[in-house]
């Protein structure tokens, strides 16, 4: 097994004697594309700014090829660090051409070579035919490709994107997050970005690291996050999704208000224990025939879809994706059953089921 | 890996000396150049003696008189002529208003003493207008009546006409700035255009017209030259009057101080009226304003309105100075001229450039350091803008003379040589006295720069491999150099038209093309003081052309 290309290990950040990252640890190996996803000042930009050399770590260490760059009380500085890095507002420099803001970076390369490469890149991103122009003639979707080119272009360890697309219109975020992640896998890079949206993050990474008030909660492939988080606070952050409370009857058996269900439980949870049982709106299924009914109290369309929140008997709402030609009104009883692979519980800080809510 | 390690090591200590280091200079240079104002309030508690009460029981009531009477009488000038062409050359249409929307800057190339030497020469008895009169109607001397020019309301009307500008610059930024949508929301809740205005856009432009008349008084309260032409007793004046007729460095002092609790009473209003302005900008959208279309007599009245207040605060003034001008070319334009033009250009470069060189020091020191005590010691060494000339020699002048004596009797006690005045007489003293007046000119030009460099833009240089001086000679200097360049010219020509911190603290018998035109016009040689008076009209008028740029730049980017 080759060296990761970034290794963060038990890393603590803090301003001012304020730790806003504490303890975070993950890694990333050639070729993948990691991603620090959490809502603002839950500590992600600081953990990237670190990675770059613009802030110092407070205790751990940060390793790029397998060489430590950042300890407590030294670092190297970012120029040497041979990283790359896409900024917020994509900070093109605004005397300089599209070709020679992506050529910037080249200082160590012949003229040739020079050109050869800008000439690449600019492939690459699309932006041949404006080689000659300046950032300020270029559209926002344009001139995040150039940021993007302009990181590339050196080679770098590892990219890093701080926010790429908050400056881009939300509409067109996922396609470009898309055509992002094709260019850096013809290129093999290996990257890693911030971001606090999950369509983003979805879009663009391999695995994920969810982050909240300074810690990180669970670091695992999108799929995983939805359907097995590890924690109350990424079933809450990634996805829809309610707790009802439930007894757990065996490995593969949780009564609940609503039957009891059938499943593989996979946090730790001891026969007889109380718990909550995350439920997502795939995992309820309309089913005419079913005998459990269930008020529905508001509803959204979705397109091809329709979003019921349904009350529960013990008034919980949990939510219900159905496909959009069945078309209940709100008030109207709905047939429902559960099809759950996964039981992820959490442990009831209630103690007792009957108490829930 | 070993070897990496130590070469960070001593890149961090590195920093962080430099960084502390730069942090001491800011601290330290803004406390120097707190000097003059420090030592004005310092001598409050200083006896000065009978004079003091002499001065109290005397002349104090018509200084505080006269002043406030002049500054009323300015604001009412400027509100109408700054306001009112603002209004109009904002929102609304009329024949001529793109060419009004810049000529109405011109006015501030000239200074108010200038102005004020061309209209005593326009209308006093042997001046071409009383002369007309005479001509046409056969009066003689004391057969009618004219009024006289200079008299305390000369001096409003000279400096209303040349100091509207500062109103009208705020009061249309404002305009052009205000939201759209507030006015269109207006327009919805059905008022029409004029009422719009009346009630939406100009309470809006209120924190900007109150920032511009603020900078208009300490203009006004800062003037020596045209109250001291007009015999007008003011601050400025007495100050002076203290300092020479007196004798009195205490005194003078203290007249400084009482200005001083005037000019700080408008820097706290311009202060928090450009805090509110900012708060009044809503959303961001903005668009080109649905002028109000001016027909038939609408359109003429804006019109003559506009034209004369260009007429009379630029072209007749610099009309009578190019005449008088050529009158005497044959005889003013010799080398004692030109020697004047070099001490002045001299003066005005050197002050500039270090004016320039001391704004980045302080405006690298700010960017850097986001502490609150070098936050505040650039506020500090900003603020002389607010500081009349006059005030800033008296404070200027005391210690160097302090120094000067110490020097002077330690080097006799020791070494039995006697220095003088090694400081208090030389140009030294002069340049230091402009260098705390007009930094904050440089300063907010560099600022101005270095707020478009984002830190962003450093972080990309830095990540694409490039040592922080590398990033500074790539990136910043070809950004700032347009910054740069601004801010030189517009402390050069601030020096060029500064008078009385020119007339107190200038080496004896040195002069420059101010002081020419003072001591000419003081002679009552008018049109000697011409071709002085013209030299720095036409330097004054670069900053127009800049800020003209600047406006219609603006103005092509929001289209």
């Amino acid at each position: 097994m080759t060296t990761p290309r970034l290794i963060v290990d038990t890393v603590s950040v803090a301003y001012g004697g304020t730790p806003v990252v504490k303890d975070v640890s993950l890694s990333l190996a050639e070729g993948e594309i990691g991603c620090l996803l959490g809502p603002s000042g839950c500590g992600k930009t600081s953990l990237l700014r670190a990675i770059a050399g613009f802030e110092p770590v407070a205790s751990g260490a940060i390793c790029l090829d397998g060489a430590e760059v950042s300890v407590p009380g030294d670092m190297l500085a970012p120029e040497r660090r041979n990283i790359g890095m896409m900024f917020q507002d994509f900070a093109l420099f605004p005397h300089l051409s599209v070709s020679d803001n992506i050529a910037f970076g080249l200082r160590r390369f012949s003229p040739a070579e020079k050109k050869q490469r800008v000439d690449e890149l600019l492939d690459l991103v699309g932006l041949s035919k404006a080689a000659g122009t300046f950032p300020h003639e270029l559209s926002g979707g344009q001139q995040q490709r150039v940021a993007l080119a302009r990181a590339m272009a050196p080679r770098p360890t590892i990219l890093l994107m701080d926010e790429p697309f908050s400056a881009i219109d939300p509409e067109l975020r996922e396609q470009l997050a898309g055509e992002i992640r094709t260019m850096l896998r013809r290129d093999g890079m290996t990257a890693i970005l911030v971001t606090h949206d999950q369509m983003e993050a979805f879009a663009m990474a391999d695995r994920i690291a969810v982050f909240g008030e300074g810690c990180l909660m669970q670091f695992d492939t999108a799929y995983n996050l939805y359907h097995q988080p590890t924690n109350r606070y990424v079933a809450d952050f990634i996805g829809q999704g309610t707790m009802i409370p439930g007894t757990i009857l065996d490995a593969q058996h949780i009564e609940t208000e609503l039957g009891v269900i059938k499943g593989d439980v996979i946090n730790d949870g001891d026969e007889g224990a109380c718990v909550d049982v995350l439920v997502r709106p795939d995992d309820i299924i309309h089913d005419d025939d079913s005998d459990m009914k269930l008020p529905i109290v508001h509803k959204t369309f979705r397109g091809a879809s329709f979003l019921y929140s349904l009350k529960t008997p013990d008034r919980h709402i949990v939510y219900c994706l159905v496909q959009s030609h069945h078309n209940h009104a709100v008030g109207e009883h709905i047939g429902i059953r559960m099809e759950m692979d996964h039981l992820t519980v959490f442990p009831n800080p209630n103690g007792h089921p009957e108490n829930g809510r | 890996m070993e070897v990496a390690d130590t070469a960070t090591q001593s890149h961090q200590t590195q920093k962080s000396i430099r960084f502390s280091g730069w942090a001491f200079g800011v601290t330290g240079l803004a406390s120097l150049l707190a000097i003059p104002v420090a030592v004005v309030f310092a001598h409050v508690f200083t006896p000065a003696g009978e004079i003091w009460s002499h001065l109290v029981e005397t002349v104090l009531a018509d200084y505080v008189v006269n002043s406030l009477l002049l500054m009323l009488g300015v604001t009412v000038g400027t509100l109408i002529g700054g306001v009112g062409t603002a209004w109009l050359a904002s929102m609304c249409r009329f024949p001529g208003r793109r060419f009004f929307e810049w000529a109405l800057l011109l006015p501030m190339a000239l200074p108010a003493y200038i102005i004020a030497y061309t209209y005593t020469g326009f209308l006093d008895f042997a001046g071409p207008v009383q002369t007309l009169i005479r001509d046409f109607t056969g009066w003689g001397y004391g057969d009618y009546w004219f009024p006289e020019v200079r008299s305390l309301g000369g001096a409003v009307l000279m400096m209303s006409l040349v100091l509207f500008p500062y109103v009208y610059l705020m009061t249309r930024a404002s305009f052009l700035n205000q939201s759209i949508c507030v006015l269109d929301v207006s327009r919805t809740l059905g008022n029409g255009p004029w009422r719009t205005f009346f009630t939406v856009a100009l309470p809006l432009a209120r924190p900007a017209i109150v920032a511009g008349l603020s900078l208009a008084l300490m203009e006004t309260l800062a003037d020596y030259g045209t109250v001291e032409y007009f015999g007008v007793s003011t601050f400025t004046t007495g100050i002076f009057r203290t300092w020479y007729g007196l004798d009195n460095a205490a005194a003078a002092s203290q007249l400084s101080a009482l200005l001083l609790v005037f000019v700080f009473v408008l820097v706290v209003v311009e202060t928090a009226s450009r805090r509110q302005a900012r708060f009044h900008h809503t959303s961001q959208r903005h668009q080109d304003l649905q002028r109000i279309k001016l027909s038939g007599w609408q359109a003429w009245a804006a019109f003559i309105f506009c034209f004369a207040a260009v007429f009379f605060g630029f072209l007749l003034p610099a009309g009578q100075l190019a005449w008088w001008s050529i009158l005497v070319a044959s005889d003013q334009l010799d080398s004692r001229f030109w020697s004047l033009v070099v001490n002045s250009m001299e003066l005005a470069g050197i002050a500039a450039l270090i004016s320039v060189a001391l704004a980045l020091f302080l405006g690298y020191g700010r960017r850097l350091n986001k502490s609150k005590i070098l936050q505040a010691s650039v506020r500090v060494a900003g603020m002389g803008y607010a500081v009349p000339g006059t005030v800033i020699a008296v404070g200027v002048i005391i210690p160097f003379a302090w120094l000067d004596n110490r020097l002077d009797a330690f080097m006799q006690t020791t070494f039995d040589i006697s220095t003088g005045l090694l400081l208090s007489g030389t140009l030294a003293a002069l340049i230091f006295a402009y260098v705390v007046r007009f930094l904050a000119v440089s300063l907010q030009a560099v600022n101005t720069g270095l707020e478009r460099i984002k830190p962003s833009l450093d972080e990309a240089g830095r990540s694409l491999g490039y040592s922080p001086l590398e990033v500074v000679r790539r990136i910043h200097v070809p950004l700032l150099s347009g910054s740069l360049l601004t801010a030189l010219l517009l402390v050069f020509v601030d020096v060029l038209k500064e008078l009385p911190a020119t007339l107190i603290l200038r080496p004896f018998n040195y002069n420059t093309l101010a002081v020419r035109a003072y001591e000419m016009a003081s002679d009552e040689r008018l049109a000697e003081a011409g071709p002085a008076s013209l030299a720095i009209v036409l330097a004054g008028i670069v900053p127009v052309i800049i800020l003209s740029y600047t406006i219609t730049r603006t103005r092509r980017v929001r289209s």
